[in-house]
């Protein structure tokens, strides 16, 4: 409390002398606001920070080892005696885009349950009371391109976090009582997704873009699905997947490289690599183009999705239209999306265009939402902003310059702690792009022109084959119905 | 999902307001917010205006954490202005003198005209029936073409593309109860492009667009509030548990009131609490402490300081009762409790924070293992001790499983609650909960933004030692200090409980 009270006499002492002054300064500067003040020229600064000189900054971004185990498991680690912690993360190829029709939610299950319920040799509470005494966490997970195990201990407790984190991937307990859990909480998320217009119109959409392919699914399961789950279908599916050669492992913080070796030979050495019983990812097939959808929900703001299909996270072209993104409505308040739909019109909050680059192809979607009466003009207004920055000769020097800067820029933060460095190499080899991408792509960027700029917009963005899914209230259709399109009014409720 | 995060990182992108519910009042997705060390060597500088600096070099990465905190937030509002402090936080990006115009002296008739306009507008349709419908329509068309006119002059966003444009990022800034923090990472060579803008927001605002941004704070309030059934809970939940404390309403304010924000309120606003001597300047990162001192005197020197703000003396009176509220609402049941407490600076607050870490943290906590793990009767429930200046509230929030009813959950919570009451709890638990709040600790050391932000938070509240006090008071709590605390605090006649009541779809 010392500070706080000096604080106090202080500011009391300065602003008694200028109180009286600096009260009436203060409201010509906002009412009137072309006065300059007195004090203020004393101030020795350039007259705009577009004339602000910036020394010299090196930038040395660390670089993770990588090795390769006999069975296949690769490793990338980084040492930092900085901080008494490590952090491991296995990144898996087990994610739900290896479901069958007949297994949908079976990845996601399986991956929460590795932590969930325990090991073989460990029960879970055992598990869960032996980690939290010293303040360790180990998690696990499932998405649609990958699980993932993740653990975050002190160094001191180095050898029993990475006990346990062996343990989970390769011998999990799945015991019943924790499968009926987590299948119970699934069930109850699902059911709770209704009540979040963002969650409807995310699983929606995808079922739009990708009809009955595994990105069209909701990755948690369906209600019916769920109950189907035996226990032998998540211990058939762990054994045939959770593999170490489908395995990317990455070790950060506190530790000797050699104590890092030698305890995931002792761990992992053993586990033999194989690729017996595993599928290969569906193809995707052409989405339904060029259509308006509609859910009712009794909300007062509506809940706006459009796009198509996009790219795959190792296309070439990804840089390219990563900065061509930026200025249509990826680059937050720097974007035209933010600009004339938030900024200039008031119309949303939220407004944002978004390549989500995955493993297999992608979408390139727009989001809004604004209350009901604008729900179409905000439509409109955001394909029109989108249609026009993809015209030839319509983006200035002086956008793509910015979009340019602030990628180039803001990269050394891809560095920040050792633990994004070593993420950012394993994501690399996850999604198959070049080993010497992150060196090279200050130079790509750099490159990038205008022409290129163009070329890709044309290539890979397509106003007139825009889907469109609204969710809003009834007074929503007669506004769709003003602007003469057919659309189809989808039901939630039957899941 | 309860109250555990309102960014809404989800788009890919920063959204200036992660404001309201996210700090303060929210139950954060990390149940303990806090333990730095007083250990850490934090440099405190004070410029002669008044203004606090807190300066912490640490060099593993070429970048630096900046923000500056104000000590505003919605307590220093009043019914008919609520959410003012975070409407003028959005304002705060509109630009300068020099910044986000290409001729100031020329936008200001036209704002002038603008706000007059927007001033008899809104004092016609506050008449309500008698309202003169033509009048408004004609202003209303008269005020948009005037905002088409100031347009010419007026470059968009341009104080987030100087930062970014420099590698600025994590461009944010949000409101609280308490304060405003204004935050951003940057390239440790960008330091004085910082000074320079931050300083000049300080001293040359200009509230421009004002009134299209009303709408874009309205379109975040019904996104955070009305369109999420958690949101609606939460605010119900603080106007039930707090009657007289401005902690009662939101950070996003009313709606009504949003719609009769005026200019002239921000201003004023703006004046009596965005002085150097009630603001924070925190960088933690890759600089030199000498070097940096300079930068702040250079740009925040003469920047003159300001009379003390008024105090805010509003007090909640003691509860004589348990209350209860009811939303009726399109979706799925759930439950909030809440038990008046206490301030940061009391001696009470780490106790209550061990009594979070024994009810909520993690898979061994009180409610998670029986709820959840033994009978499994909700998908989430999670416990959390406000750390606010004024005193707050300890709260508890559930999402029952189908099939379990909302009354079975409200009496587990109480027997959990009792039995901190009525047994003292193992040394075990105790025990891992100190545990567990030091490696957090460790794991903060990663981040230059969350120290920051820590600091930021601690100095506004109640000085920023407080952090290193409340973790050596959290290692020094006993058994016995938690059955006090929770006779003194979690009684029925100090509990409110507010619950989401589906609506009967075939009643309707």
């Amino acid at each position: 409390m010392l500070p706080r009270v000096t604080s106090l006499k202080r500011s009391i002492l300065f602003s008694t002398s200028n109180a009286a002054l600096s009260g009436v300064f203060i409201l010509v500067v906002i009412l009137f606001s072309t006065t300059k003040g007195s004090w203020s020229e004393n101030w020795t600064r350039v007259d705009h920070p577009k004339d602000l000189e910036f020394p010299e900054q090196a930038f040395n971004p660390p670089k993770p080892e990588r090795y390769e185990m006999e069975n296949g498991m690769v490793v990338y680690y980084l040492q930092d005696p900085s901080i008494p912690m490590i952090r491991a993360y296995a990144r898996v190829r087990a994610g739900s885009i290896y479901e069958q029709p007949n297994e949908v939610g079976l990845a996601s299950l399986t991956a929460g349950l590795l932590r969930l319920g325990g090991s073989r040799s460990s029960p879970a509470e055992e598990m869960n009371e032996k980690l939290e005494y010293v303040g360790a966490t180990l998690e696990s997970g499932g998405s649609r391109d990958y699980s993932a195990v993740s653990l975050r201990v002190l160094s001191k407790d180095k050898e029993m976090g990475f006990d346990f984190f062996e343990q989970i991937l390769r011998e999990p307990a799945f015991p019943d009582d924790k499968i009926e859990q987590k299948k119970g909480e699934v069930t109850e998320r699902l059911r709770r997704q209704l009540d979040d217009p963002m969650e409807i119109t995310r699983n929606e959409f995808r079922k739009i873009m990708y009809n009955d392919h595994p990105y069209g699914r909701n990755p948690l399961g369906t209600r019916e699905s769920l109950a189907s789950f035996q226990r032998e279908q998540l211990i058939d599916w762990h054994k045939r997947i959770f593999r170490p050669n489908r395995i990317i492992l990455s070790v950060s913080g506190d530790f000797e490289a050699d104590w890092l070796k030698k305890t995931l030979k002792e761990k992992f050495g053993d586990w033999t690599n194989s690729d017996r019983g595993f599928p290969e990812p569906e193809e995707i097939q052409q989405s339904q183009i060029g259509k308006t959808f509609f859910i009712e929900k009794d909300l007062n703001q509506s809940t706006v999705r459009f796009g198509h299909l996009g790219i795959k996270k190792d296309n070439p072209d990804a840089i390219p239209l990563d900065v061509l993104n930026f200025v249509i409505g990826g680059g937050g308040f720097s974007s035209r999306l933010v600009n004339e739909v938030r900024t200039k019109g008031g119309y949303a909050y939220v407004v944002a265009s978004i390549f989500d680059e995955p493993l297999l192809q992608g979408q390139f979607v727009t989001i809004l939402q604004t209350q009901t009466k604008n729900t179409m003009e905000a439509t409109q207004l955001a394909q029109r902003v989108i249609s026009e920055a993809i015209e030839p000769g319509n983006l200035t020097d002086e956008e793509i310059d910015l979009a340019k800067e602030s990628k180039l820029n803001d990269f050394v933060f891809n560095f920040e702690t050792p633990h994004s460095v070593v993420q950012a190499y394993a994501e690399l080899e996850f999604y198959g792009l070049p080993d010497n991408y992150l060196e090279e792509y200050r130079e790509n960027l750099v490159n990038v022109t205008r022409e290129d700029l163009e070329r890709v917009g044309k290539k890979y963005i397509h106003p007139d084959r825009f889907s469109l899914l609204v969710l809003g209230n009834s007074d929503v259709n007669p506004l769709i119905d003003e602007l003469a399109v057919s659309y189809e009014t989808l039901s939630i409720e039957s899941e | 999902m309860i109250r555990s995060s309102a960014q809404v990182s989800i788009l890919g992108f920063t959204i200036r307001s992660l404001c309201v519910i996210s700090t303060g009042l929210s139950i954060l997705p990390f149940s303990a917010h806090s333990e730095t060390d007083s250990s850490l060597p934090v440099v405190e500088y004070k410029l002669e205006n008044g203004l606090t600096a807190l300066l912490l070099e640490r060099h593993h990465s070429p970048t630096v954490a900046c923000q500056i905190a104000f000590k505003v937030g919605s307590n220093n509002e009043r019914p008919g202005v609520t959410g003012s402090a975070h409407m003028l936080e959005h304002m705060m990006f509109k630009g300068t003198h020099t910044i986000g115009t290409r001729d100031h002296e020329a936008e200001i008739p036209i704002m002038e005209k603008i706000d007059k306009l927007a001033n008899q507008l809104l004092d016609e349709r506050l008449k309500g029936e008698a309202a003169n419908q033509e009048k408004i329509a004609k202003w209303e068309t008269e005020i948009e073409s005037l905002q088409e006119e100031q347009r010419e002059f007026i470059v968009g966003e341009e104080l987030v593309s100087l930062y970014k444009k420099q590698g600025g990022t994590g461009l944010n800034a949000y409101t609280s109860n308490d304060y405003t923090n204004y935050i951003c990472k940057l390239p440790a060579n960008k330091l004085e492009l910082w000074c320079w803008l931050e300083s000049d927001r300080i001293a040359n605002p200009v509230f421009r667009e004002f009134y299209a941004e009303k709408e874009v704070v309205h379109e975040e309030r019904r996104m955070r509030i009305d369109t999420d059934p958690d949101g609606s809970l939460w605010e119900l939940f603080n106007s039930t548990l707090f009657n007289a404390h401005p902690y009662s309403w939101l950070t996003i304010g009313w709606p009504s009131d949003i719609e009769n924000y005026r200019r002239e309120t921000m201003e004023e606003f703006f004046k009596l609490y965005y002085a150097p001597n009630n603001a924070v300047i925190v960088w933690v990162g890759d600089f030199d402490t000498e070097e940096a001192k300079q930068l702040l005197e250079k740009y925040f020197g003469s920047i003159p300081s300001q009379p003390t703000p008024p105090p805010i003396v509003t007090r909640e009176p003691e509860q004589m009762g348990e209350r209860r509220a009811t939303l009726v609402y399109d979706a799925n049941p759930s439950i909030y409790m809440g038990w008046h407490t206490v301030a940061i600076s009391d001696p009470d607050l780490p106790v209550l924070e061990v009594i979070e870490g024994i009810l909520s943290s993690g898979r061994t906590c009180r409610l998670y293992k029986r709820m959840r793990d033994k009978e499994q009767m909700v998908s989430s429930v999670m416990g959390y001790s406000m750390r606010s200046e004024y005193p707050g509230a300890f709260i508890i929030g559930a999402e029952p499983l189908e099939g379990v009813s909302i009354e079975t959950i409200e009496e587990t919570i109480r027997e959990e609650v009792g039995k901190l009451r009525a047994e003292t709890v193992d040394e075990w638990e105790i025990q891992r909960v100190k545990n567990k709040l030091q490696s957090d600790f460790v794991q903060k050391l990663e981040s230059n933004y969350v120290l920051a932000r820590d600091l930021a938070e601690h100095e506004c509240k109640s000085g920023w030692r407080m952090l290193g006090k409340i973790d050596e008071a959290v290692q020094q709590v006993t058994a016995e200090d938690v059955q006090r605390v929770a006779k003194k605090y979690m009684v029925d006649t100090n509990l409110s409980v507010v619950v989401l009541e589906p609506k009967d779809k075939d009643a309707s």
